[in-house]
């Protein structure tokens, strides 16, 4: 009994996927989000048999599940996820549960500690091996009409999310997708503070196979 | 979003069936139309994850390719929605032998036993071998197995209906 060659094998999954001669009612196609939580390893092995049986029997959710695959390896193979590097099973969980815990930490964990210390140093080793750094520094006021935040690089396909608030975490300003580390702040979301007035600012950088890291609260001050 | 473009074209490339091979760019940019909206539609400016937007745009790629399959089946819809007449046209002959053999496939597969249904079905979906260890929980070596006997089971299935892989 010898392997079969990946060209034999790569000529059975062409036909697997391809459409059936007669339609049966077995044939209805699994949901598309269920196929892709499955393929990025966010379901239980028990459900993923089940989802495999289906697929045995569906042409369509087959073909649908291919290219989930071949997607997902693109993606893992563009090295673009820099931003945290993370196990072969359950990934995203994982990565679910830094963010959650990044939130509550700098959500309810940051106006108590500012009461009782001074600001973090502008830098957080955030993930083992990746850390994401103010790149300006904190003691240089930046003028109104060009208040660019700028930060270090998570990687050539890492996105930023930043939210920027005043000292009262009232929010001034955010955006998404972001696809370089630096961001204008427009003049007019500045508009209300005063010469001297501290603007916090955070980043999320996320990579495209979903794990995200958060910065600590960066402070700049408003020239 | 051009970096979502190229990867999403790159696997729709790979794994969409031959009759739409010549429409991926299409299927691609029109899916990524439909996440652009989504993800404006909100209130403002929503946080929106990169996990999301691969999992919307996926999710777009499937329901455009489908629409198209749907319209594919209907000749009147076909007609009426300006498709192209010079596109190149799919061979129906050989997608008449890639369908009978693909329904063969699934006949064999419903023949063998769970464990290596379930992981020969996985592996012609594209996953390796380890991803598949990884999805169901089983130890590389176990997968190994079922996969290798699991494909000895399916061209013995084959043989036995006159098809050769």
């Amino acid at each position: 009994m010898t392997r079969p060659s990946p060209e034999d094998v790569e000529r059975l999954r062409r036909a697997f996927s391809s459409a059936a001669e007669s339609e049966t009612a077995d044939d209805r196609a699994l949901g598309t989000d269920r196929i892709w939580q499955a393929v990025r390893g966010e379901l239980p092995p028990g459900e993923i048999e089940e989802m495999a049986d289906q697929a045995s029997r569906s042409p369509e959710t087959a073909a649908a599940w291919r290219l989930a695959v071949e997607l997902s390896h693109e993606i893992d193979e563009s090295r673009d996820d820099v931003v945290v590097r993370i196990g072969t099973r359950r990934p995203i969980r994982w990565a679910l549960g830094l963010a959650a815990a990044a939130v509550v930490v700098i959500g309810i964990g940051l106006p108590i500690y500012r009461s009782l210390a001074p600001l973090p140093p502008p830098t957080l080793r955030a993930a083992e091996g990746f850390e994401i750094t103010s790149e300006l520094s904190a003691d240089h006021p930046l003028p109104r009409d060009a208040f660019e935040l700028r930060w270090t690089s998570a990687g050539e396909w890492a996105l930023y999310d930043i939210v920027i608030t005043d000292s009262d975490l009232g929010v001034l300003d955010r955006a998404s997708f972001l696809e370089e580390p630096r961001y204008v702040v427009p003049a007019a979301a500045l508009g209300e503070l005063p010469p001297g007035a501290e603007v916090w600012w955070k980043i999320d950088a996320t990579g495209p196979k979903g794990s995200r890291v958060s910065s600590p609260t960066f402070v700049q001050i408003v020239q | 979003m051009e970096k979502v473009r190229r990867i999403l074209v790159v696997a729709a490339r790979r794994a969409c069936p031959p009759r739409i091979a010549d429409e991926v760019e299409d299927i691609v940019q029109l899916a990524l139309m439909k996440l652009m909206n989504s993800s404006n539609g909100g209130e403002g400016n929503r946080t929106v994850s990169a996990s999301y937007i691969w999992r919307v745009a996926y999710t777009s790629v499937i329901d455009e390719i489908r629409r198209r399959d749907r319209r594919r089946e209907d000749p009147l819809i076909e007609n009426s929605s300006g498709a192209n007449p010079i596109a190149p046209q799919p061979n129906p002959e050989r997608e008449a032998v890639s369908r009978h053999i693909g329904d063969a496939i699934r006949d064999c597969l419903q023949r063998m036993v769970d464990a290596r249904r379930r992981v020969v079905t996985l592996h012609l979906v594209g996953h390796t071998v380890p991803e598949i260890a990884g999805l169901l929980d089983l130890r590389p070596k176990q997968a190994d197995n079922l996969v290798y006997r699991g494909l000895a089971d399916l061209r013995r299935c084959l043989s036995g209906k006159g098809i050769t892989p």
